[in-house]
């Protein structure tokens, strides 16, 4: 315990009445994070002053308690996941706050996904050469009324699976965190306050809308690269109106030979950006695993500078329209020209990236993260 | 051998009775909990004042019993509440509502009348 405490002292650099302060607050954080986000404030006030009463109680009234004494008062009070179950009918809705975390990250994944989905498929259309003004004008008016029809059955459907989650429909029982915190603390028998993860705050803390915007563009790249390569080019129109010439500009080869490397890149990603979600803090482990990606990212940008030329002039100068095909040579020159450049560009950014994740690693506020990645 | 098997289960028997028991008598405690609360909030009172008082009167509540039963009554506006600064930090006062007052009364003649049947019963 002692032994603990200067660990955390020496790499916070908190002081030691501090230290006593946020032991309490990190266990009432720990309590009412699983608590509805309106009742939060108001029931971790409550909570950390019922903690102050209990330490009057036992110890009397003293401007400072010590780290024994506010330990042995939390230990008495019991881990914060056996209050949180005390208010867990709070959660007692159609899905509970442990699963609303998992629950409001999904929806609005799979729904941006849905949308920019179909959003992606009109603009395409647009390109296809059987567009008139007529279907042109009918698919940008069903637009909308498509999409909030799609993001509405989403919705519904991942609401329904989430409902009978938490309602334990017999064969689907799936455990909600909480009851699995408990478990594992009943299992490790006696709780210990100095077990208790810190409040993020600061660089620990992640918002929701990176990860969501990096699933979705992540999803965008996977589609377009795996099912509609032969759609990917420069679409051109020399007066609008006069229609659109597509012309194909990377090179099958190139796209065969990376197109593997980049998908492992996007699984790994994605699946990390899930953990990120769950999680909703930047933990040791999360921030090992963000660098292994970086490097992963610097590997496969190698690769593309060592292999095939992403760009294929040949596709371009036998187009069928020397007009068009002349009128767009300087800007594929230009591309694959610079295209070297942008690659070592890709990695010194990520290289550089990666050492402000190694110093974020070593900053003071992640003291405690330690005790997670244990 | 087979006698220690024998005894050794016995013991998980009783312990099972034990476990049983004590959570017969859980249950009808938290039947009477709600009447023993509003019994004592004509008065405003915080949370770990009033597991004092109870626990004085002879009915013990844990804390993490009491403080989310607090909660619910006063979602379900039987009791209302108000933080005060008058002590030495902020606390929370609960007392009984209008409406949780009319519930209590009921509740007291319903819990006299039920008392007396199963009192009956037993003697």
């Amino acid at each position: 315990m002692e032994k603990d405490f200067r660990n955390s002292y020496r790499d916070a650099g908190l002081r030691r009445k501090e230290y006593k302060m946020d032991l309490i607050k990190r266990y009432v954080y720990a309590v009412v994070k699983w608590l509805p986000k309106k009742k939060r404030n108001d029931i971790g006030r409550e909570l950390e002053s019922s903690i102050y009463d209990n330490l009057e109680a036992r110890f009397g009234k003293k401007d400072e308690y010590t780290e024994e004494e506010v330990s042995t008062v939390l230990k008495d009070l019991g881990s914060p996941w056996k209050i949180a179950i005390g208010y867990s009918w709070m959660s007692d809705r159609l899905i509970g706050p442990e699963l609303l975390q998992i629950y409001f990250p999904l929806t609005a994944i799979i729904s941006g996904a849905v949308a920019l989905g179909l959003t992606v498929s009109f603009i395409v259309s647009v390109f296809l050469p059987d567009m008139t003004l007529g279907r042109f004008l009918l698919g940008f008016l069903g637009l909308i009324p498509n999409i909030l029809f799609a993001v509405a059955t989403v919705v519904g459907i991942t609401t329904i699976i989430f409902a009978l989650i938490e309602h334990n429909v017999p064969g689907y029982k799936i455990k909600p965190q909480l009851e699995k915190q408990r478990k594992e603390a009943a299992e490790k028998s006696n709780w210990n306050p100095s077990d208790l993860p810190s409040v993020p705050k600061g660089k620990q803390k992640v918002s929701l809308a990176e990860p969501i915007i990096t699933m979705c563009f992540i999803i965008i790249g996977v589609v377009l690269f795996n099912f509609f390569p032969d759609k990917l080019g420069i679409y051109y129109t020399s007066t609008w109106g006069s229609g659109w010439e597509f012309v194909p500009i990377f090179s099958e080869t190139a796209l065969r030979t990376f197109l593997p490397f980049w998908n492992v890149i996007w699984g790994i990603s994605f699946v990390f950006q899930i953990f990120l979600i769950v999680k909703l803090r930047w933990t040791l482990s999360l921030r090992l695993a963000d660098i292994v990606i970086s490097l992963l990212h610097i590997a496969v940008l190698g690769i593309m500078i060592k292999g095939p030329e992403l760009i294929n002039m040949q596709l371009l100068l036998s187009y069928s329209k020397p007009e068009v095909a002349e009128a767009l040579t300087p800007l594929a020159e230009f591309f694959n020209y610079s295209i070297d450049l942008f690659l070592i560009v890709g990695i010194v950014g990520t290289a550089l990236g990666i050492i402000g994740k190694i110093v974020n690693i070593f900053r003071a506020d992640s003291y405690i993260e330690k005790n997670e990645a244990a | 051998m087979i006698y220690s098997i024998m005894q050794s289960e016995r013991i998980l028997l009783m312990n099972e009775m034990e476990k049983k028991f004590e959570n017969a008598v859980l249950e009808i405690r938290r039947g009477t909990l709600l009447l023993c609360v509003l019994s004592q909030l004509d008065k405003p009172h915080y949370g770990y004042e009033l597991v004092q008082i109870l626990s004085s009167l002879g009915m013990d509540i844990d804390q993490n019993t009491l403080y989310p039963l607090l909660r619910r009554l006063e979602d379900q506006e039987i009791l209302v509440s108000d933080w005060s600064v008058e002590g030495s930090r902020p606390r929370k006062y609960y007392s009984i509502s209008e409406d949780g007052r009319s519930l209590f009364n009921k509740l007291t003649l319903e819990w006299k009348k039920i008392s007396e049947i199963v009192t009956g019963m037993l003697d």
